[in-house]
């Protein structure tokens, strides 16, 4: 079975939240700007409302239409009564975009890209990898741990805890990490000081790093908060659902013990190639033969 | 094998790397309980038994694999996206072209494009790292096709770019720079070496080549009129193309060859390749061969002349380059190393992934003449006999196909159809 | 109110678990409610341990409320579930990587481990609220899961009925003989116990040749009474007429030997990892905490078995401890009432 084809728009600067929808919704779907198309489009996406071709994607009232506001960016009427869904990542403009648009956050992350591991599990990881332990990750600090880019999110996920600055912090916050950042990153992500990271001064933020990763039942609970952050306010797998849910490219599972079967995986958040899936598709198939939609 | 995408084998082995901790030998990886079976005490020793070369190829081989696995899910997505909404971008480029502008919006435009002329390029470079990494064919499938398709892709909006380029500042043709100095090296070479005594000394008579040719390339020459024969030498393919109605304009450096060529009648003239294409307007010919010219030419006139002719022929047009097959050992050690002016053996792989480069698509490779008169014959393979005339026979092939496997070999390479 | 009383199904074999969930119905009946049990089977190994977890989640269940007791039955979905938390599945926390659990250390194993601990954070946050059998249990949601929880203390089985009596000549135990109680600890121990002191285990298990052979090999067999399963009226005067109770588990969850012998007014003996055992017995106060080595454990017998006046103060220390165990606010905090 071939994905859906999404028919992409792309305005002359893509922005971040754009970007990061895009890419989560082509592990969905193929995406293409591409003159030539492959097959029919099942929907369109512009990542900009001055993308060229939206007019004469509104025209084409067949397709569902997706679009991504910037701030800056005007709708006319027209287009916010075509379009599907509208969406943005200011919430003051909600209101005025109508009852279809969408709030996006601002600084997105794949949830889905880094799942989270506790605590206890990263220091049982780093015996089997005989790495040091405890094992404390700094980033965007003085005397930050010496990593390339490619290798910080695996430092970050087998981390006893970490002290990161930045737009990083996402990540390590994705994965569960026990989080020391600084308090414009932390007001940056919504995050809040004692419930979901600690805030400290860049003076001791290493230090207090290192007591956290001393702290197993802290840390625990930290990492479950900071995941908990992640998936409520910044996991743009879940716009990215509910985008093509409403563009009606994902049909809701049907009432029927498969659909079922889907939802529940859902809602536990289980990778869609973990052995609970493939063991219970397996175990419905047997009875009707059908595959979970 | 873990099914976490941030812990995946080679990602920790980089983590160790930075972290300045020696990566992990093997024997700690395979974890004795589930990892895979047990390796027994026998299985351990044919490891140490085997040669050092194969032991380093086995781990070559599995280093790649596990870059791929990881490419595949990570970077691979990411690149695919990254072009659609480069390829995206353009479009709007080019929309915003299209509408005429004023000379200053065309100054900002031109900046925004030269911008993202870097960007694209640095991207090139990453999808050349990515191609370098899927060469060894590391059993993915549909992984090389993908890829493939992405480079040209890439290799697409990388003309469109320039043709907007172009489009901006009609005074200035395609940029080139690394090509400028570089044409003289062939005709310097070739001035102090009678290159035609040596062909007819060498490269078997006149006839068979005209035979061979008739038989490997006239049928997809045909219809493609006017065609660009390139180091033309006596004109061989130019007789032969006329013979069948096809029109062709021959090029060589070698006044010599020339001067033979046009005395049998045939449109044939001096000049050098690069700077003859690049005076040429685009979608000129419809095919371009090149008979046993691309071994001549330093690496960067190469680029070159593969960057011009993807953009002198005809949409859906055809390059032919026709080369000697370093792969097969005797040719390497003998026909090859004969001729003083070939520069560096073109291995297939190198030439298709420059073809690729340039904005082909659709690149094949034919094999021609296998050096049967040296290849070892094989044992009698009747039904009856020992396993081992079956093994013997087996390493016979491949001895045959590494030692005395094609001589030469073309690349069919097609401009896409816009 | 319709009360369902969700737990797992070990087919086959019965625990503190299944025990817990029968008093928890009969003490809901009691204050009133409607209950009742509802159990699915469960396997235990690694490869099938999701299974009966997500058939939770399929289950429907019309009731007022729901209580969820052992994994993975608090899988469970309902707009109005409460936990109270026997233990969690062990093999794959804090005993992983022991011998008798089939989690390890390899990739496969810590994947799953994972999944495991996602899916069971997810589970239980979704409960209105979170309660415990034991401080231990609480400590462990909290290590391994980052989650607050409420230990919520209840008497064990035969509580209105156990009552002290004098001090005998033996020391006792009621226990499963299997490996993760250790009961050859004290089997050991006799060869070390100078006083004139007799050991009786009661209960059953797969242990029990292997205890036999062992008492063989150091000659103590004359001191060592394993009666197999013994019903209720024999094991109140067991308890009743004991010297003390020798207890030893390794990281017990909660451990109704110790209650019982507490209620009994005898003082335990115990080992520094024996886990919830150590909530209640406290060193010199209600019992003895030793080493866990065999000679440890004789020496403690041995000083009971001599100190009459240490004997009578542990023992009525002890049983003060456990005085005020009752059912009445365990049902009152979890029906929310």
């Amino acid at each position: 079975m071939t994905p859906p084809l999404i028919e992409l728009l792309v305005g002359r600067d893509t922005s971040p939240m754009a970007r990061a929808l895009v890419t989560r919704v082509s592990r969905a779907c193929m995406v293409r700007a591409s003159d030539r198309a492959l097959g029919p489009v099942a929907a369109r996406v512009a990542t900009s409302a001055r993308a060229p071709g939206l007019a004469a994607a509104m025209h084409d009232r067949a397709t569902p239409l997706a679009v991504v506001v910037a701030r800056d960016e005007a709708v006319s009427n027209e287009l916010r009564d075509r379009a599907e869904l509208l969406i943005t990542d200011d919430p003051a403009r909600l209101e005025q975009l109508g009852p279809r648009a969408l709030l996006a956050p601002v600084h997105p992350v794949d949830a889905e890209r880094h799942l989270a591991i506790a605590p206890f599990l990263r220091e049982r990881w780093r015996r089997r990898l005989r790495l040091p332990s405890p094992f404390t990750v700094v980033l965007g600090f003085p005397s930050p741990t010496g990593l390339r880019p490619e290798t910080e999110a695996t430092a970050l996920a087998l981390a006893s805890a970490a002290a990161v600055r930045g737009s990083t912090a996402l990540v390590a916050l994705a994965l569960g990490t026990p989080v020391v950042t600084d308090a414009t990153t932390a007001a940056l992500l919504g995050a809040t000081d004692g419930h979901d990271v600690l805030v400290a001064p860049a003076s001791n933020a290493v230090e207090v790093a290192g007591g956290l990763a001393a702290d197993m039942v802290e840390a625990a609970r930290l990492g479950r908060e900071a995941r908990a952050l992640v998936e409520r306010r910044h996991d743009v797998g879940d716009v990215a659902h509910t985008m093509l849910t409403r563009l009606g490219v994902v049909l809701t599972p049907p009432a029927v013990p498969l659909g079922s079967l889907r939802l529940r995986l859902d809602e536990l958040h289980t990778p869609v190639d973990a052995s609970p899936e493939q063991r219970a598709i397996a175990a419905c198939r047997a009875l009707t033969g059908a595959r979970v939609a | 094998m873990t099914s976490h995408p941030d812990l995946q084998g080679d990602l920790v082995d980089e983590l160790r790397a930075d972290l300045g901790m020696e990566p992990q030998p093997d024997t700690d990886k395979a974890d004795p309980v589930t990892d895979e079976p047990k390796r027994g005490a026998k299985g351990a020793a044919r490891r140490a038994a085997r040669p050092l070369w194969q032991r380093f190829l086995d781990r070559t081989a599995d280093a790649t694999a596990t870059r791929l696995r990881a490419t595949r899910s990570t970077e691979h997505d990411r690149l695919a996206v990254e072009v659609e909404l480069m390829h995206g971008e353009l479009k709007t480029f080019g929309a915003a072209l299209d509408t005429l502008p004023a000379e200053d919006e065309v100054r900002s435009l031109t900046i925004n494009l030269e911008l993202m002329k870097g960007e694209l390029q640095a991207f090139r470079d990453a999808l050349d790292a990515l191609g370098t990494a899927i060469a060894p064919a590391a059993g993915l499938d549909g992984v090389p096709a993908r890829f493939a398709e992405l480079r040209e892709r890439v290799n697409a909006i990388d003309r469109r770019s320039r043709a907007a380029a172009s489009a901006l500042e009609p005074a200035a043709p395609v940029p080139a720079s690394a090509t400028e100095a570089s044409s003289g090296e062939v005709s310097a070479t070739t001035n102090a070496f009678d290159y035609v005594g040596f062909e007819q000394r060498f490269r078997g008579d006149s006839q068979h080549v005209r035979a061979t040719f008739e038989r490997r390339y006239v049928e997809r020459l045909a219809g493609r009129a006017p065609v660009l024969d390139v180091g033309c030498g006596r004109g061989e393919l130019l007789g032969v193309l006329r013979e069948h109605g096809i029109e062709a304009t021959g090029l060589d450096l070698d006044q010599g060859m020339v001067d033979e060529a046009r005395a049998a009648g045939l449109d044939a003239r001096v000049g050098d390749a690069v700077e003859f294409l690049r005076a040429a307007p685009a979608h000129s010919y419809g095919a371009i061969t090149a008979i046993h010219l691309v071994e001549h030419l330093p690496l960067d006139t190469l680029t070159a002349f593969l960057d011009l002719a993807a953009t002198r022929l005809v949409p859906g047009g055809l390059l032919l380059a026709e080369t000697p097959n370093p792969a097969s050992l005797i040719v390497l050690g003998n026909s090859y190393i004969l001729d003083p002016t070939h520069v560096w053996p073109l291995h297939p792989s190198l030439l298709t992934f420059l073809c690729e480069r340039a904005g082909f698509r659709d690149v094949r490779l034919e094999f021609y003449e296998p050096a049967t008169d040296y290849q070892l014959t094989l044992l009698d393979e009747a039904a009856d006999a020992p396993a081992s005339v079956k093994q013997i026979n087996t390493a016979l092939r491949r001895l045959n196909e590494v030692l005395f496997g094609a001589q030469e070999y073309a690349i069919v390479a097609s401009t896409p159809d816009e | 109110m319709d009360i369902a009383v969700c737990g797992a199904q070990a087919v086959f074999t019965r625990g503190g678990a299944e025990l817990l969930m029968e008093q928890l119905v009969e003490r809901l009946a009691a204050a009133g409610h409607r209950a009742e049990l509802i159990r699915l089977p469960v396997a235990w190994d690694r490869k099938r341990i999701f299974d009966a977890a997500l058939a939770w989640r399929f289950v429907p269940v019309d009731a007022d409320l729901v209580i969820a007791t052992n994994f993975p039955s608090y899988f469970v979905r309902h707009p109005r579930k409460v936990v109270w938390l026997p233990h969690q599945h062990r093999a794959a926390y804090d005993a992983a990587d022991s011998p008798w659990s089939d989690f390890g250390l390899d990739d496969e194993s810590l994947d799953a481990q994972r999944l495991l601990a996602d899916w069971d954070t997810r589970a239980l946050s979704e409960a209105e609220r979170i309660f415990t059998i034991s401080g231990v249990v609480s400590e462990r949601l909290a290590r391994y899961n980052g989650l607050a929880s409420q230990p919520l203390y209840h008497p064990p089985p035969l509580y209105d009925r156990l009552h002290p009596g004098p001090f005998g000549d033996y020391v006792f135990c009621a226990t499963r003989l299997e490996q993760n109680k250790r009961p050859e600890l004290l089997v050991e121990s006799l060869a070390h116990v100078q006083a004139p002191v007799r050991a009786v285990v009661a209960g059953r298990g797969s242990r029990r040749e292997h205890l036999l052979r062992r008492a063989r090999e150091i000659r103590v067999t004359d001191r060592i009474e394993l009666p197999g399963f013994v019903n209720d009226d024999d094991l109140v005067e067991r308890f009743a007429n004991a010297l003390a109770v020798v207890y030893t588990p390794h990281e017990e969850d909660y451990g109704y030997v110790t209650l019982q012998a507490f209620r009994a007014g005898k003082p335990v003996i115990t080992a520094a990892d024996s886990g919830g055992v150590l909530e209640w017995v406290e060193d010199g106060v209600t019992g003895l905490v030793t080493d866990g080595t065999p000679a440890g454990i004789a020496k403690a017998i041995d000083r009971l078995a001599t100190d009459h006046e240490l004997l009578e103060r542990l023992g009525g220390a002890a049983r003060e401890r456990v005085s005020t165990l009752s059912w009445d606010p365990v049902v009152a905090r979890l029906t929310g009432t």
